[in-house]
């Protein structure tokens, strides 16, 4: 499972993601272009797809019932940093949330998944035979 | 020369390993809680549970004994009782870990604070989430030697104890000893019933006594009654020196009083006792999520640090609230397991017409009930009362 691998790479993933949305908040407040804090959403996922990318790639032997475990405590542990930062360093409740936030988290589960899916070396398969295949899609 | 033999050499390392799992954090609360209730009640509070506590370790050491393999509490839920009580009962041992885990952080962000505060500032709040973050990053590799640290520690933290309760007996005032609160008068309860706890070792004392396990219950009173003396005797010296400015953690109100060495040596003891025992009560919970449920490593990871983290973010900062919760609520509700597994056990035996080695008349066990079930309600109840 490699534990401090997993760790190591969230922890750079957050870190970065939080300074470059810092950057951009900046550069919107300077530039006066609130369009550029979509900018820090898109980096902020493409980040944490390379950082998970990163973890999956070392640890091959998972299987998928371990991915997605740590595809899950990858984005709870999003989640609780975020509300952390929310409550206690921006001092704002849950109302401060937009729609966009609610789909930037979306995109985080699915860039966590890609990331998953992408460094397995077998890929879920149907629970249920193939009925359509003559030999129940065993082969 | 003076040799001892086998089964005393037995029986005195597994009195060792008694010993050094009771006394634990709720030491540091207990002077606190009686200075607020009044000396006196504090150790009546004490002499009561420690007989309590004593009669259920026999209680649990009969169900241990008659039960041939090694397991925990969970373990002999599920072996006498089924899965659905045993997740019940998982779910008890993991609030009582997670209590201990809070108060753990509570405690050790307190001497963390006493001994770099002077020099690089900040508040005890910042400590404790230092504390509780750098402790998650060690629980997380599963660190095993810190076991073997814990052992060494818990003997040099038995050694400060009788250098305070020593040098503290020496600065005693007999008018600090005649308090009295009526208001606060419930308030050792828990603290006391969190402190003087020992039922999750039994096991482990089986195991250690190996063929002389015959001689575990001479260990269970020979043990309670050494740690329900040093908690008295430490109590004595805190409150006798320090009285109503007896601290939450008693070791900073204590340098103040007799000296700032006391102040670095407990401090520095304290938070080495309170971070490993934080790191093994991790470690321990982990593990327990990772055989029970067959979680990943980090799943139960997650699931070890994201309720303490989330109850201390909420603002549980109150390490003698804490302890008295998990005292009461929890370490109250298996001793209601352990009753109900005696009496399991008891009668299973005497369908196969074997008397127990240890028989408890049921008055008895009616009267521990009653004690565990109304300080379950107090204890739920005492928040809302104190709101009031």
């Amino acid at each position: 499972m490699k534990p401090l691998r997993f760790l190591l790479c969230f922890l750079a993933a957050y870190a970065l993601g939080f300074i470059t949305s810092a950057f951009f908040s900046f550069a919107a407040k300077v530039l006066r272009d609130v369009d550029l804090v979509y900018g820090s959403f898109g980096l902020a996922i493409i980040l944490i797809f390379v950082f998970a990318w990163l973890y999956f790639k070392g640890v091959p032997q998972l299987n998928w019932r371990h991915r997605i475990e740590a595809v899950l405590v990858w984005f709870l542990l999003v989640l609780t940093l975020d509300t952390i930062l929310l409550f206690f360093f921006y001092k704002q409740s849950l109302r401060a949330l937009s729609t966009v936030h609610v789909i930037v988290y979306c995109l985080v589960l699915l860039a966590l998944f890609a990331a998953a899916y992408v460094q397995a070396p077998e890929h879920p398969k149907l629970s249920s035979p193939d009925l359509m295949h003559p030999d129940g899609g065993a082969s | 020369m003076f040799k001892l033999s086998k089964k005393a050499q037995v029986s005195l390392s597994a009195g060792e390993s008694f010993v050094g799992f009771m006394v634990g954090v709720g030491l540091f609360g207990m002077p606190y809680a009686f200075a607020q209730a009044g000396f006196f009640v504090g150790m009546l509070y004490l002499l009561v549970i420690a007989v309590i506590m004593m009669t259920l370790q026999m209680m649990y050491a009969e169900v241990v004994l008659q039960t041939p393999g090694r397991h925990h509490l969970v373990g002999y839920v599920r072996k006498y009782f089924g899965k659905r009580w045993a997740s019940g009962a998982t779910l008890i041992a993991l609030g009582a870990n997670w209590g201990a885990m809070i108060a753990y952080i509570l405690i050790g962000g307190e001497f963390f604070h006493a001994l770099l505060s002077p020099y690089i500032g900040g508040s005890v709040t910042v400590y404790q989430a230092i504390f509780l973050l750098v402790g998650y990053l060690f629980i997380i590799g599963g660190v095993r030697f810190i076991a073997r640290i814990e052992t060494y520690l818990t003997s040099t933290l038995l050694v400060i104890l009788l250098l305070i309760i020593v040098r503290g007996s020496l600065s005693i005032d007999v008018s600090n000893l005649f308090t009295y609160s009526a208001s606060n008068v419930l308030l050792p309860y828990g603290v006391v019933l969190f402190s003087i706890s020992g039922i999750g070792v039994i096991p482990e004392v089986k195991s250690i006594m190996g063929r002389y396990r015959n001689n575990m219950r001479t260990v269970i009173i020979w043990s309670t009654l050494t740690v329900t003396a040093l908690y008295g005797l430490f109590a004595l010296a805190v409150v006798g020196a320090t009285g109503g400015a007896t601290t939450v953690d008693a070791i900073t109100g204590l340098g103040e009083v007799i000296g700032s060495w006391i102040l670095v040596a407990g401090a520095v003891m304290g938070f080495l006792a309170v971070a490993t025992s934080f790191l093994m009560m991790g470690i321990e919970t982990q593990e327990s999520l990772e055989l029970d449920y067959k979680f990943t490593r980090l799943l139960s990871w997650f699931i070890t640090m994201i309720v303490p983290l989330v109850v201390f973010l909420i603002g549980a900062r109150n390490f003698i609230d804490v302890i008295g919760f998990t005292g009461g609520v929890f370490v109250g509700t298996m001793g209601l397991i352990v009753l109900a597994l005696y009496h399991h056990v008891c009668k299973k035996g005497r369908k196969k017409k074997k008397a127990p080695g240890f028989h408890v008349p049921t008055i008895v066990s009616i009267g521990v009930v009653t004690v565990f079930l109304l300080g379950i309600v107090l204890e739920l109840v005492r928040p809302f009362i104190d709101a009031l």
